[in-house]
């Protein structure tokens, strides 16, 4: 990437520039946000109570039956988790790879990957048929000595997303540290506290710029191989059973692809907006977002090169069952949503080829929403379309999602939102020092602005 | 009676000037503010890097060896056999030993770093100015062998918009 | 085996004195445990067995019910009663159901003109009942006192015609739905005695039925499922036998039959006739005298294209089965007597008869000395003069028992508005709210035969006794004690000297002890009858059938009797055929048969009318459309269309015994009861119509089956071996190369992990597809044995039901033909299902079960989604039963709750119980002794559960047959079910 592309033509942005932007996106919000606000607390607290309601009544009051044990709760699961990658992966590796593009993007992604996961970690316990005992998961120590089993995949995920969810939460929070201080000094009264108390006492000594910067590219050492590991991981859940259609070695890799996929396409959901909404267009310029669309096709054609070669080793294995799971995939009763899938995930990021549908934001924004349906639905096949036609042909079985699966997924949408809205509005969503760095520090020798 | 000297830059290049000056000259450099992380201010102060490293390495291992270790021991705890697997398995420790290596070592880096960077801390310094969170460099001196107003006069030459005499505070730098 | 026999015989006989001293005290089961004083026969946490017999249907299987606390939990066959040896169909596993029927009888109950009911103490019931027949003996009316009621045989019977001569009271007739009258008189004609004739299938090696469904419902399923089993091993002396099935449905009989010749309802006959024609023209010698003439007779004017183009089969199909019969050694034909499914029934029995006559070797397999019991039921004529009466005022009280004529009686007899209409007041005994209780004025609920005294006769010589098994629920009386105590009040003492039901039976067996002349003092040798459950002669000789001597009668010829039974007229032929799950639909109410889907259609909770694809498409009748059924007098019926292959074109076949109108919750459904599409014939002969016209409603409706795809995709899962080839293996003798569950079977070129031991036992399964008849009585077996929980319709539509073990059914491809798999947890030694789950829940134990700790299951349900059987069943809710069906829970067994994983244990509670017992007298296991309640109840031994560790283990032995393969076995699970190939012989 280009060192210029964090500088837009034409405008000129200086220090104070970027801190005004940035702050002025914290300004007092109006009656609309408040309003979108409370409709998605509503959306949150609705999904909640139907959750309630399934956990007195029994797992029967969603849809899925023998032999569809996992419904749209995994499939939801699998989505938010990919969607909490790209947001690791844009902050983390492409700050190792010193792609200076990310740097006004990285804190949204961020935030995103942090709120997702959150999500993504609630609906395996949405899923459980005795939620109330969840915790016999967890390795504790109990007089009975009984531990749980190491070898679940099941367990591996626990370790994985729980681990991920401290490292994204936390990585996010240090690098905000520097932002909050500026927030905290350029407000008064009790916001100034709250912040001064988020900040730490954070005051950009160089003892404290010396440590903090180390000990953040560790962080981004770190989390790399975890964003990688966990959607291996999750694929694991899948790969690791013996069910036709899941059985395959490629999962890993073909997960990690469709993460980044989907959460990059999220990225742009999000993002699109918010730079109308903010006025960021000086800040995340249109040459970042085109990065992103770049990338999202990058991402497009491994997942679909995964699919072709999914279907070559089903035919090449020469395993009738692993055959017939595919073939009936593309005909059978699920095919709307597999055609659903191709379309979305692997031929309409091709359309990004096109410069001018890169640029054009309407095509970005439709794009991306696209993908993101591509793939919740790439998860729904993968699911539900191996356990509905497996091995033994008198236990078929056909899987609907029931209302209460569709609320909590609702639900989950709801509180996704929420939590990004009130990010938008009360923490700095551009990273500001990052963003000041990326300028350059000012000089008198050829300082940009400030002259008189 | 000590005495400091805050100096105020509004640019990157004269603060450095300043750092230099003041090295050869035989100030003592107490604290530099800045709103970014600049690699060159550490360069002028001639700071190594951050022991974090270590915190990092010692925390990865512990949870390596953690990991495996709470796994082998809880597989021979009961010696369940599920799927004819012999226990403890090999394979799934690695999963087990990665996750926990990332964790701890996160952990350790990130609790080190607080401790070095004392934070968290309630007060902020008397003399911290709310610039340098936004465009303002900061230069906390001692004359040490310099007269004061030597001092004064380099850090005004230097380009600082504005210098400050601080009076008996010798005891805000612990 | 006979270890065994002689263990649970000596069982029997430990708690035989106790039965004898005490029965059943009538309050046990409604206490809980700790007693004070408990009753002696019952030890807190210790089962009690109590031989009894089954009179779910006519045949009188012997029955041990297993009582625990004083509540009897489970039904076992009996291992020494003659009829089943050890076997038990789903009905017979069912009757618990109808002990703690929750929509029981449960008092005395007076409905009163205004049609209100109340209830009312037995004191008071007693005396309205007496006063009414006082009145009416008074005016010389006791004659106009009619007692109807189902098959009695034994003690009872005679206590009814003694209680009705002494009262001078009218007619007792014996209504069974199905009497197989036809056979009857077919028999009669042929051999002189309008008898059922015991059937020697064991014995023979080609068995033609024309529409006889032996191994499901035709007179004794249970007993003539073993005895074809035998008679496929060919261990009843010489090669596997071949087996035809001539019918108009593919029946569950049908399924196990090497061909099927699919026919219109009514062309039963024509085959035979076809099959005695060409035999004849064969030149087969027709063996001379008496029958000669019969046969010329018969075959008058019929040549062998008339056969077959009103037959409408292949002249090729009937010279085949004819020279198989003449090829054949000991070939036996069986008619199945019914004009439900046949309506020539009477016409196919005498030919099929005939065919059996012509040689010596054919009647050896009929035993005329043993007929069954069931032939002694009244005829149709008999019921209908009976209504008749009624209709002519001139029965003025009417007592049931055990009938239920207002559900299966023609309607145009008009039983009902004449119950209605009519002065006729109506008793009812019934034990349970049927269709003739709702139209009675008085209720006098009998109580269960499991709560009763009683012995019952199949056929002479087998004699079963029948006692109460645990103390009565509800304010019931036995039958008989209902009838003492009426005689007592009308005739004093002195007439009516016995105190109980009990004490009458007693004196009845000292007649039969005196008879047998043994030196035994009755006491014990009562106490050995109760024990054993009852007394029979070892052995099963019996006279060979003896043709009649001169004028066999030929019958009504040409046998075209009835236009409306003309085969070349258009519309359907109608046909109503006996269920497994409720024979006549007297066991409707029972959760455990509407659950237990449909052998053929796998259908559950519900009725259906089957009608060939060919036909369907076109009328262009969807799977599931519902029609509109119209006979020829305007009779209609609404069900949902279930195009198959499996009926002959132009046949309608609808499932007998659903749509009730009362019966309880479970039986009562909005449906229509095919019964009453089924017209009078003359000479009170029932008559199925044909004519029947479709009419599409435009609505249709969704089967609850529980089957995902009818056939099996090429997947080799249930296996057949053509019968030539399987020979060929045997000369081999190559045992094949299974994966099996043991450390030897583990090879490092296949196995990732190394094998683990096991300690001692590693239980096991061997599953012989070529026996099982797809009766599903280990299904319900299974189901009272784990307390699996029934769902209801609605959640089997959503795919939810529970059952641990499931009989899958597939169709063949290319030829319409069904095989059979029971599938259930095949405990594998590397099972998929263990790794998957987060917290140990399913985990290997070291005799190589599959344990699933539903204490520790959190339902992540990965376990089931990583089960390449689907054997594991989920707690979608927490099922409760209601009142007082709960009581039959196993309390060996935990009741699952919501959230919770489940699945087949192989019984691990009975494991457990016999290595205690084993413990205990410091040995292992014995082969046999560990048997689960699906292998236990298979009334054709093709469930067989050991030990692989043990060599000599029948298990063992079985897995090394050339026929033994393993269900998925290239997934190297190494599962512990080894099924063995079913053999069919291409004919």
């Amino acid at each position: 990437m280009k060192a210029e592309s964090a500088q837009p033509q034409g405008e000129i942005l200086t220090y104070r520039k970027v801190q005004e932007l940035v702050m002025g996106a914290m300004a007092r919000p109006g009656r609309l946000y408040w309003v979108v606000v409370g409709v998605c607390f509503m959306g949150l607290l609705y999904g909640a109570s139907c959750w309630a309601y399934q956990i007195l009544t029994g797992m029967g009051v969603a849809g899925i039956m023998h032999p569809v044990n996992w419904g749209i709760y995994l499939v939801n699961f699998v989505f938010w988790v990919g969607i909490a990658h790209s947001g690791t992966l844009i902050s983390a590796i492409l700050y190792l790879l010193r792609a200076r593009w990310r740097t006004s993007i990285a804190r949204a992604a961020e935030a995103m990957t942090v709120f997702a996961v959150m999500i993504a970690g609630l609906f395996p316990f949405i899923h459980l048929g005795r939620v109330w005992i969840f915790y016999w998961i967890i390795p504790y120590p109990n007089q009975r000595d009984l531990w749980p089993n190491f070898q679940s995949p099941l367990v591996f995920d626990f370790l994985a997303i729980s681990t991920y969810l401290t490292v994204s939460s936390m990585f996010w929070y240090s690098g905000m540290l520097p932002d909050l201080a500026a927030v905290r000094d350029k407000t008064s009264g009790i916001r100034k506290k709250i912040y001064g108390l988020l900040s730490l006492g954070w005051q950009g000594t160089h003892e404290q710029w010396r440590h903090y910067s180390m000990a953040y590219l560790l962080f981004a050492a770190f989390a790399t191989p975890l964003v990688i590991s966990v959607h291996s991981v999750v694929s694991w859940d899948f790969a690791l059973s013996i069910v036709p259609g899941w059985h395959s070695t490629i999962f890993a890799p073909y997960f990690v692809a469709g993460a980044i996929h989907s959460g990059l396409a999220m990225v742009l959901t999000l993002l699109i907006p918010l730079r109308r909404i903010f006025h960021f267009e000086v800040l995340i310029s249109t040459e970042t977002l085109e990065s992103i669309a770049k990338t999202i096709v990058l991402t497009g054609l491994i997942v679909g090169y995964s699919y072709a070669v999914e279907y070559f080793m089903a035919w090449y294995s020469g395993n009738m069952f692993e055959w017939d799971t595919f073939i009936w995939r593309a005909v059978g009763n699920y095919a709307p949503q597999f055609w659903i899938m191709v379309v979305c995930n692997v031929l309409a990021p091709l359309l990004f080829f096109s410069k001018k549908i890169r640029r054009s934001l309407a095509w970005l924004f439709g794009i991306a929403i696209a993908v993101n349906i591509g793939m919740w639905y790439e998860r729904f096949v993968i699911i539900v379309g191996s356990m509905a036609h497996e091995f033994v042909p008198y236990a078929w079985g056909l899987y609907a999602p029931s209302w209460v699966e569709l609320s909590i997924m609702g639900g989950s949408f709801c509180m996704f939102f929420f939590l990004f809205l009130l990010f938008g509005k009360f923490l700095p969503t551009v990273s500001m020092s990052e963003m000041k760095e990326a300028l350059g520090a000012p000089a008198r020798a050829c300082s940009p602005g400030e002259r008189t | 009676m000590k005495q400091e000297v805050l100096g105020i830059f509004p640019y990157l290049d004269d603060l450095l000037e300043a750092l230099a000056m003041l090295r050869q000259k035989g100030g003592r450099i107490l604290t530099v503010y800045s709103p970014i992380h600049s690699e060159e201010i550490l360069e002028a102060l001639g700071s190594r890097p951050s022991p974090v490293r270590l915190a990092t390495l010692l925390g990865g291992i512990g949870g390596l060896l953690g990991g495996l270790g709470l796994a082998v021991y809880t597989f021979l705890e009961w010696k369940f056999v599920t799927s004819a697997k012999p226990t403890p398995p090999a394979v799934p420790l690695v999963v087990v030993g990665f996750e926990m290596t990332i964790l701890l070592g996160f952990l350790a880096t990130l609790v080190t770093m607080w401790i070095l960077c004392k934070m968290p801390s309630r007060r902020l310094r008397d003399h911290y100015e709310a610039g340098f969170s936004q465009d303002r460099f900061g230069l906390l001196v001692e004359p040490g062998e310099l007269a004061e107003q030597e001092l004064l006069h380099l850090l005004k030459m230097a380009g600082a918009e504005e210098v400050r005499l601080l009076r008996g505070r010798a005891t805000e730098q612990s | 085996m006979a270890s065994f026999r002689r263990r649970e015989f000596l069982r029997m006989v430990g708690l035989g004195g106790t039965v004898a001293a005490s029965g059943c005290s009538p309050d046990s089961g409604l206490k809980l445990i700790p007693y004070i004083f408990p009753p002696k026969d019952v030890v807190p946490g210790k089962a009690t067995w109590y031989a009894t017999t089954c009179i779910e249907c006519a045949a009188g299987c012997g029955a041990l019910a297993r009582n625990r606390d004083g509540r009897v939990v489970k039904l076992e066959g009996n291992p020494l009663h003659p009829v089943n040896l050890g076997a038990l169909c789903a009905r017979g596993q069912a009757a618990l159901q109808g002990l703690y029927d929750p929509d029981r009888v449960r008092h005395p109950m007076l409905r009163r003109k205004d049609g209100s009911s109340g209830q009312v103490t037995w004191e008071e019931a007693e005396r309205l009942l007496a006063d009414w027949i006082l009145e009416l003996s008074r005016k010389g009316r006791g004659e106009r006192v009619v007692f109807l009621s189902g098959l009695l045989t034994g003690s009872l019977l005679d206590l009814v015609t003694e209680w009705r001569e002494k009262l001078g009271l009218g007619e007792h007739l014996m209504y069974e739905v199905l009497s197989y009258e036809p056979l009857r008189r077919a028999t009669s004609r042929v051999f002189g005695l309008e008898v059922i004739p015991s059937y020697r299938m064991d014995r023979a090696d080609l068995i033609i039925s024309f529409g006889a469904d032996f191994l499901g419902t035709w007179i004794s399923p249970v007993q003539y499922a073993r005895q074809f089993a035998l008679f496929r091993s060919g261990e009843g002396g010489g090669d596997r036998g071949l087996f035809v099935y001539v019918g108009p449905r593919l029946s569950q009989t049908a399924a196990c039959a090497d061909l099927w010749v699919s026919v219109r309802p009514g062309s039963q006959r024509l085959v035979a006739l076809g099959i005695l024609l060409a035999l004849r023209q064969k030149g087969i010698s027709m063996a001379p005298g008496p029958l000669a003439g019969a046969i010329a007779q018969l075959l008058q004017g019929w040549t062998m294209e008339r056969i077959c183009q009103e037959a409408r089969v292949e002249p090729g199909e009937i010279s085949r089965l004819a020279s198989l019969w003449a090829s054949a050694k000991r070939p036996l034909s069986v008619a199945s007597g019914l004009e439900f499914v046949d309506p020539h029934a009477e016409e196919t029995a005498f030919v099929a008869q005939i065919l059996c006559a012509l040689r010596p070797e054919s009647l050896q397999l009929l035993d005329l000395e043993r007929p069954w019991c069931l032939g002694r039921s009244s005829s149709l004529a008999q019921v209908h003069s009976m209504v008749e009466k009624i209709h002519r005022d001139e029965v003025d009280l009417l007592l049931v028992h055990g009938a239920n004529p207002a559900f299966s009686l023609p309607e145009d007899w008009g039983l009902e508005e004449a119950l209605l209409k009519r002065k006729v007041k109506v008793v009812s005994f019934s034990a349970f709210p049927d269709e003739i209780s709702s139209a009675a004025s008085l209720l006098m609920p009998s109580s269960t035969p499991l709560e009763s005294w009683g012995d019952w006769e199949p056929h002479p010589g087998v004699r079963g006794l029948i006692q109460p098994v645990m103390g009565r629920i509800f304010e019931t009386r036995a039958l008989g004690d209902i009838l003492l105590g009426l005689g007592r009040r009308l005739k004093g003492h002195t007439v009516f000297q016995e105190e109980s039901l009990e004490e009458y039976l007693r004196k009845k067996w000292m007649g039969i002890h005196s008879a047998q002349g043994a030196e035994e003092s009755f006491g014990s040798w009562w106490v050995r009858a109760l024990a054993r459950g009852g007394t029979w002669e070892e052995g099963t000789g019996g006279e060979v059938a003896k043709v009649l001597g001169q004028g066999i009668s030929p019958g009504p010829s040409p046998p075209g009797v009835d236009p409306r039974l003309d085969g070349k007229q258009e519309g359907f032929q109608l046909m109503v055929y006996p269920t497994i799950q409720f024979l006549d639909g007297r066991a409707a109410n029972r959760t455990w048969l509407q659950e237990l889907p449909d052998p053929v259609t796998q259908i559950t909770w519900g009725s259906w009318v089957e009608l060939n694809t060919e036909d369907a498409s076109r009328l262009g009748i969807q799977l599931g459309g519902l029609l509109k059924i119209r006979s020829p007098r305007g009779r209609t019926l609404e069900l949902a269309a279930y195009p198959t292959d499996g009926v002959a074109p132009g046949t309608l076949a609808i499932p007998m015994g659903q749509g009730h109108k009362a019966m309880g919750r479970y039986a009562a459904s909005v449906q229509g009861n095919p019964l009453s599409l089924v017209e009078s014939g003359e000479g009170g002969r029932l008559l199925c119509p044909s004519g029947m016209s479709l009419e599409k409603t435009g609505q249709s409706s969704r089967f609850s089956n529980t089957d995902g795809s009818p056939i099996q995709h090429n997947r080799a899962l249930a296996v057949a071996i053509e019968a030539a080839q399987w020979r060929r293996l045997l000369e081999q003798g190559s045992p094949p190369k299974l994966r099996l569950p043991l450390p030897e079977a583990y090879d490092p070129a296949e196995d990732f992990y190394p094998s683990h031991r096991h300690l001692q036992y590693r239980w096991a399964m061997a599953v012989d597809l070529d026996r099982c008849v797809g009766c599903g009585a280990c299904v319900v077996a299974c189901s009272a044995e784990n307390n699996v929980a029934m769902v209801g319709r609605q959640l089997v539509l959503e795919g939810r039901e529970m059952h641990w073990l499931r009989i899958e059914r597939y169709w063949e491809e290319k030829t319409p033909r069904i095989r059979f798999l029971p599938m259930l947890c095949q405990h594998c030694d590397a099972a998929p299902c263990e790794s998957v789950c987060p917290v140990y829940a399913p985990h290997h134990s070291p005799e190589g079960l599959n344990n699933q700790v539903y204490n520790r299951c959190i339902g992540t349900r990965f376990c089931s989604q990583n089960c390449p059987y689907k054997v594991r069943r989920f707690n979608w809710f927490t099922f409760s039963r209601p009142e007082p069906l709960n009581l039959q829970l196993n309390p060996d067994v935990t009741v699952r709750q919501k959230g919770v994983m489940e699945k087949c244990s192989f019984c691990v509670q009975r494991i457990v119980e016999a290595k205690d017992r084993a413990r205990r007298e410091a040995r292992g296991v014995r082969d046999g002794e560990v048997t689960p309640a699906c292998v236990q109840t298979c009334p054709t031994g093709a469930l067989v559960f050991g030990n692989l560790m043990e060599k000599e283990s029948r298990v063992s032995r079985l897995v090394k047959d050339v026929r033994a393969y393993q269900v998925l076995g290239h997934l190297n699970t190494k599962p512990a079910v080894i099924y063995l190939k079913r053999v069919i012989n291409e004919i």
